[in-house]
């Protein structure tokens, strides 16, 4: 997929700018029939899951005729292709649907908690590299010692928690139990009448546990890279020739080494775009932080046609994006990767 | 039929003034004087975000319910036994031949943006619920008033047409407004009678005692939704944004956070103490620890949330019987659970006090027929409680002819082995461990269950539209009105399902509804459930108390009852100290 190019015929620095223009040009064309690709899959696996919206409406109350009417208005018992092209029409033209849960515009629905989902993507981005690119080189650096030993340990350790559980954990020692210095939950304090500063420092200090308990669920990984990455560089001719030159082992390996012990993880930067997605799901209903995981966890209970295909169209998007954005990213900080 | 446990209480003065349940308002000291202080936040918790359709006619979802329950009111109220009495009303009085009911308003009710309250808000909201662009589902509760049988019956004729071709939907559009106009100028204009401004009549065509019920639904602004195109009602900002005659206005939803309410000064049924209400949006798994951490003041918890609770001196633990019950359904076409003898073995077969007792801590009851919520509505005593008893299980099973046991020990009568398969929705972890105590006490009597858990909305499907079942686990809320048409009446969507048939059965439900007092409702019920009890269409398993946990060292003036811990909204306050 990573088109390389052998020293020899690799073109002019302008040339290889018109020839990232023209790569990310292409892909996001072929992003057009993969999206409508992966819309199609995504329908038919959503409508192949038993039960529809209605059938959680078990309500002695509830008028059947009602129900029959409302089963038809929705067309919930119309052939799936016929469904899917009634749904691909109105999308062509701009109008992603209503709400069957919450009558309400799913672009409005979706837009209202795109914002906080973004906020709290970044932040656990933040976490995640800020701890783990450290981290990582250290143990590479410092290897066999005990620094290395516990910080496997931990990570390790760190891998084999399930996510929520370390979401409680951290619930349990600064919201709840122990120190109670944190909000537990939401975005904002309830009813509190903070502006400007004030309010941006309220919901920062909501983001801080939903951002950890996202983010450090992705340094133990990030290390185990960085790690093995500094230590391969580190073994490289032009680090020991270097060294022979009298460099400051700082100045080697900060200035030579982590710049391409770097390259491999620009291109995970990308790839872990969806996994900050998925694991918004989880960290979102746990700390009640309104944005579209949450949102999506209640779609599908509900089977909340619209507003599902919605996201998972958006997902699929971020996910093209993201090694998209892995591949520029690593043509940038390698010099050896070139575009055609 | 209350229970209430008293967890703890703050100081012993407290625990000496209220007895633990019943504080009364002026004696529990705190505020300025001793009594009732003004001001503060009251933190309530909802498990789940509100759709937002905050209008009590168009409303589907029980979270927005709770959110209208404080901002608006009904004409009725319910008391203490749960009876229907006067809120927005001074009187009701109703004709002697039970069928029509003339209620006189309270004078000087205001809306919560200072207009006026008046008979006409009340005739516009009942008249929006039967307007065939209505797109609600509260048409039904009130298909008993005069000649509204007849349209909805014209409307479904219509429908019927339209699905057939024989006719344009625009066509049949018309022809439901025109059959509205022609009701509205006839039997309407009896059915809902504006009397003069505080004195509204409706009139049912035969003596309809759910209509109580019915009548007591929250009324909606009528100067508000006036010139709104009936379709158009869920779209408009007063759907999203309330105004109502209820102790609290509304502020503010933030979506999936909270929903700010404050105080109405001018509420009638007197001035609320706490300033603000806020309803946040709660994880059910971590809310009980945030009751703890004082983050918030009333929450529901579970049973098995109690040993959490225990050791805080401060919270109050309010239990009450749940209006409705678990159940285990039974496809009356399948071979042996057709038969009575099998299912009243069934019944006697399956521990349910050890469900009770061990799963719901003892917070439930065994349930043993189709119970209405209401106590007035039946005398329980003449059922038969069918308490654990295998040896009788089996002897019933042996007088139907199951003696011999194949090779699995299972039994078998002429070569048909006892087994079927029970089918049960994930996620409610109390009915996922009675599945498997069911399954493990049936294995006793040599009745082989094959387990089968799916999603909700799977199992539900599969049930009720397709019928592919032989036995299912779930449960049925009910409304207040015993009338148990909905889910007995043998041709009613949910009361079909079971493939079980009683003319005696259908007859004393419709008998049921057509007398408006519950002293002459009272027998027809008695000999109903009693009915049930013995054919048992259903095994009737338990009914789960729901608790609420609320903290006493903020929230004052409790008096917790059949209604709930939280139903005196506006006689309750919270300590200066504590705001």
């Amino acid at each position: 997929m990573l088109p390389t190019c052998d020293r020899g015929s690799c073109g002019s620095e302008t040339g290889w700018r018109g020839g990232v223009v023209g790569y990310v040009l292409r892909r996001l064309v072929q992003m057009g029939p993969m999206l409508l690709g992966a819309s199609l899959l995504i329908f038919l696996v959503v409508r192949m899951a038993p039960g529809d919206p209605l059938a959680a409406m078990v309500d002695p109350r509830m008028d059947p005729q009602k129900m029959e009417e409302m089963r038809a208005r929705l067309c919930l018992d119309c052939p799936v292709l016929v469904q899917y092209w009634g749904w691909l029409k109105e999308v062509l033209r701009g109008d992603l649907g209503t709400s069957i849960r919450f009558q309400v515009p799913v672009a409005e629905l979706i837009g209202a908690r795109l914002g906080p989902t973004i906020l709290l993507g970044m932040a656990a981005f933040g976490v995640t590299y800020l701890v783990g690119i450290p981290l990582g080189v250290l143990t590479a650096v410092r290897r066999h010692s005990w620094l290395e030993l516990t910080v496997t340990v931990l990570s390790f350790a760190a891998l084999s928690m399930p996510a929520f559980f370390f979401g409680l954990l951290l619930l349990k020692l600064f919201a709840l139990g122990g120190l109670r210095i944190l909000p537990s939950s939401g975005m904002i304090t309830p009813g509190a009448p903070y502006r400007g500063a004030a309010a941006m420092l309220d919901v920062a200090s909501h983001l801080v546990l939903p951002a950890l308990a996202l983010g450090l669920s992705g340094v133990a990984g990030l290390v185990r890279y960085v790690r093995a990455s500094m230590v391969e560089v580190l073994r490289q001719d032009y680090v020991r020739t270097a060294r022979a030159k009298g460099l400051a082992e700082k100045q080697v390996i900060y200035r030579h080494a982590l710049r391409n012990g770097l390259i491999p993880v620009v291109t995970l930067v990308g790839l872990t775009l969806p996994d900050i997605v998925g694991g918004a799901i989880l960290t979102e209903s746990i700390f009640v932080w309104p944005g579209v995981g949450r949102l999506t966890y209640t779609a599908l209970l509900e089977r909340d046609y619209p507003v599902l295909m919605a996201l998972n169209l958006l997902f699929a998007g971020m996910v093209m994006l993201g090694s998209l954005a892995a591949d520029v990213g690593y043509a940038l900080v390698d010099p050896r990767v070139r575009y055609e | 039929m209350t229970r209430q446990i008293c967890t703890a209480v703050v100081i012993a003065a407290l625990l000496l003034a209220t007895g633990c349940a019943r504080p009364n308002v002026s004696g529990d000291g705190g505020g300025p004087e001793g009594g009732p202080a003004v001001g503060g936040a009251l933190h309530l918790s909802l498990p789940a975000a509100p759709k937002g359709v905050f209008n009590p006619v168009l409303y589907e979802d029980q979270y927005d319910g709770a959110v209208l329950d404080l901002v608006f009111d009904g004409l009725l109220r319910l008391n203490e036994r749960l009876e229907y009495v006067c809120n927005l009303c001074q009187s009701m009085e109703i004709s002697r031949d039970s069928r029509r009911l003339t209620f006189r308003l309270k004078p000087g009710i205001r809306w919560h943006d200072g207009e006026p309250f008046t008979a006409e808000d009340v005739a516009f909201t009942i008249r929006t619920v039967l307007h065939p662009e209505y797109t609600g589902v509260r048409t039904g509760d009130f298909s008993a008033l005069l000649g509204v049988e007849r349209m909805l019956d014209q409307r479904d004729a219509l429908a019927e047409q339209v699905r057939e071709g024989r006719l344009s939907p625009l066509r049949a559009a018309e022809l439901r407004m025109a059959g509205w106009e022609t009701w509205l100028k006839g039997e309407g204009a009896e059915a809902i009678r504006v009397i003069d401004p505080l004195t509204i009549s409706f009139t049912t065509s035969e003596p309809y005692a759910p209509i109580l019920q019915s009548l007591s639904i929250r009324i909606i602004p009528a100067h508000i939704f006036r010139d709104v195109p009936v379709r158009q009602m869920q779209r408009h900002p007063a759907t999203r944004q309330p105004v109502g005659t209820g102790p609290y206005r509304f502020v503010s939803y933030r979506p999936d956070q909270y929903i700010e309410l404050e105080r109405f000064l001018e509420y009638h049924g007197g001035e609320p103490f706490i300033e603000k209400i806020i309803y946040r949006i709660v994880n059910q798994d971590i809310a009980v620890g945030q009751l703890l951490a004082g983050e918030l003041d009333a929450v529901r918890i579970r049973p098995g949330d109690l040993d959490l609770i225990k050791n805080d001196p401060n919270v109050l633990v309010h239990a009450l019987p749940a209006y409705g019950y678990q159940y285990m359904g039974l496809n009356h076409d399948h071979p042996v659970l057709g038969q009575k003898a099998v299912r009243q073995a069934l019944a006697y077969g399956i521990n349910r006090q050890a469900i009770v007792e061990q799963l719901l801590k003892g917070y439930g009851k065994v349930v043993s027929s189709h119970l209405p919520p209401v106590e007035w509505a039946y005398d329980p005593s003449v059922l038969n409680p069918y308490p654990y008893d295998p040896d009788k299980a089996r002897a019933l099973l042996a007088e139907a002819g199951w003696k011999e046991r194949n090779q699995d020990g299972i039994l078998v009568r002429a070569g048909q082995p006892l087994t079927f398969t029970l089918k049960y929705p994930a996620g409610n972890r109390i009915r996922e461990a009675a599945a498997q105590l069911i399954q493990a006490n049936l294995k006793e009597l040599g009745i082989g269950v094959e387990l089968q858990m799916m999603e909700f909305a799977t199992l539900t499907r599969q049930v009720f539209d397709q019928r592919k079942m032989d036995a299912w686990l779930l449960g049925w809320s009910l409304g207040l009105d015993p009338d148990p048409a909905a889910i007995f009446l043998s041709d009613s969507k949910w009361g079909k399902v079971t493939g079980w048939h009683n003319p005696k059965s259908d007859e004393l439900i419709r008998q049921g509804v057509r007398a408006l007092s519950p002293k002459d409702r009272r027998p027809i019920y008695t000999q109903w459930i009693r009915l049930i009890n013995d054919e048992l269409p259903y095994i009737f398993l338990y009914s789960e108390h729901d608790l609420e946990a609320v903290r006493t060292d903020r929230v004052r003036g409790l008096r917790p009852d059949a209604r709930g811990a939280l139903w005196n909204i506006t006689e309750l306050w919270i300590p200066p100290d504590r705001q």
